[in-house]
């Protein structure tokens, strides 16, 4: 139980928050238990990488790109919005036509289809059946 | 010159003033969106949108706020939304990816198998970082970050983040602890 809490505040213990009385009693607890220390190791290697990347590089043409980004945004601000509403626009049409297209190729499929070929089919086979090829044979 | 007049001038216009006020704040901004984005190209960019935003919004600067506040308050909001475009971006590329089957190898994620060990290990100790920050919720990482990447006050951050000291005080807790967890979490799994 005490090495759990222990566990739990050595975040704080690292950053110096807690009482003196607390940071002593941990302290203590350290020096006997290996997993506390090696677990405190990965915080300071944790809080040491933002301690080295607080340091960042600045642009040396950091003003100049600013400048020149500013420059070339005052101007196409118009043509961009137009590109906005066209291309919705665009698509929303082509979507439309595309829909129009596959509804007139189903209607004509189905023109061309109808129910009654395969009907007049099946009366044309079934009509094999009523020749009179005996009767040619016979005679 | 004080904040105020130092707007008033880029509001009319001057040049050498946005310049002062570029010169001035730029390595603060880049630290911001860095601890936010953790990428200095990125950074740099984002940093610079920073500052167009500020120019073209100069206008609605009323000098409640010190400029160093105004500036903070546009950098993090402009990493939050660079981080939440990112993510969108990121997922259509996977699908993209598994469509055309595409895999990537070291070399394309940034790790190179030359790299010397020590300062591959150093990557991996701070990507583990990264990804611990990056999952903390946002006030608490906005919090954390502001704190331990700019040692920002606790009242500093109160008036970037408009909320009060004893908000600060109990998000920075947090985040502490919820660090400490996601930390130990991968300690554990020895990732």
């Amino acid at each position: 139980m005490k090495h759990r809490d222990i566990h739990n505040d050595l975040i704080f213990y690292l950053e110096g928050e807690l009482p003196e009385e607390r940071q002593q009693e941990i302290r203590e607890h350290l020096a006997g238990c290996g997993e506390c220390r090696e677990f405190l190791e990965v915080l300071r290697v944790s809080f040491s990488i933002i301690e080295k990347e607080k340091n960042q590089e600045v642009n040396p043409y950091f003003y100049q790109a600013i400048k020149a980004k500013i420059e070339n945004r005052s101007v196409p601000e118009k043509k961009f919005s137009l590109q906005r509403i066209l291309q919705p626009s665009l698509f929303t049409v082509l979507l439309i036509a595309g829909i129009g297209f596959g509804v007139l190729i189903g209607s004509k499929v189905t023109e061309n289809k109808p129910v009654e070929t395969t009907a007049n089919e099946m009366f044309y086979f079934n009509e094999i059946g009523s020749e009179p090829i005996e009767s040619y044979f016979l005679n | 010159m004080d904040d105020r007049q130092f707007i008033e001038q880029i509001k009319q216009g001057n040049e050498a003033a946005f310049r002062q006020l570029v010169e001035q704040h730029q390595k603060i901004v880049v630290n911001t969106c860095f601890s936010l984005v953790h990428n200095t190209d990125d950074a740099n960019d984002l940093a610079q949108e920073v500052f167009i935003e500020a120019f073209n919004s100069a206008q609605n600067f009323k000098g409640e706020s010190k400029v160093s506040t105004w500036l903070y308050r546009i950098a993090v909001n402009k990493s939050l939304n660079f981080i939440r475009d990112n993510k969108k971006r990121k997922f259509f590329k996977n699908i993209e990816d598994v469509f055309s089957g595409r895999n990537y190898t070291n070399s394309e994620a940034g790790l190179s198998s030359e790299e010397p060990d020590q300062n591959l290990q150093e990557k991996q100790k701070a990507a583990i970082l990264h990804k611990a920050i990056d999952s903390l919720p946002k006030s608490q990482r906005i919090a954390f970050t502001l704190n331990k990447y700019e040692d920002l006050s606790y009242k500093e951050i109160s008036e970037v983040m408009n909320v009060s000291l004893a908000s600060v005080e109990s998000l920075i807790h947090r985040a502490k602890k919820n660090l400490q967890e996601k930390l130990y979490d991968c300690y554990k799994k020895d990732c």
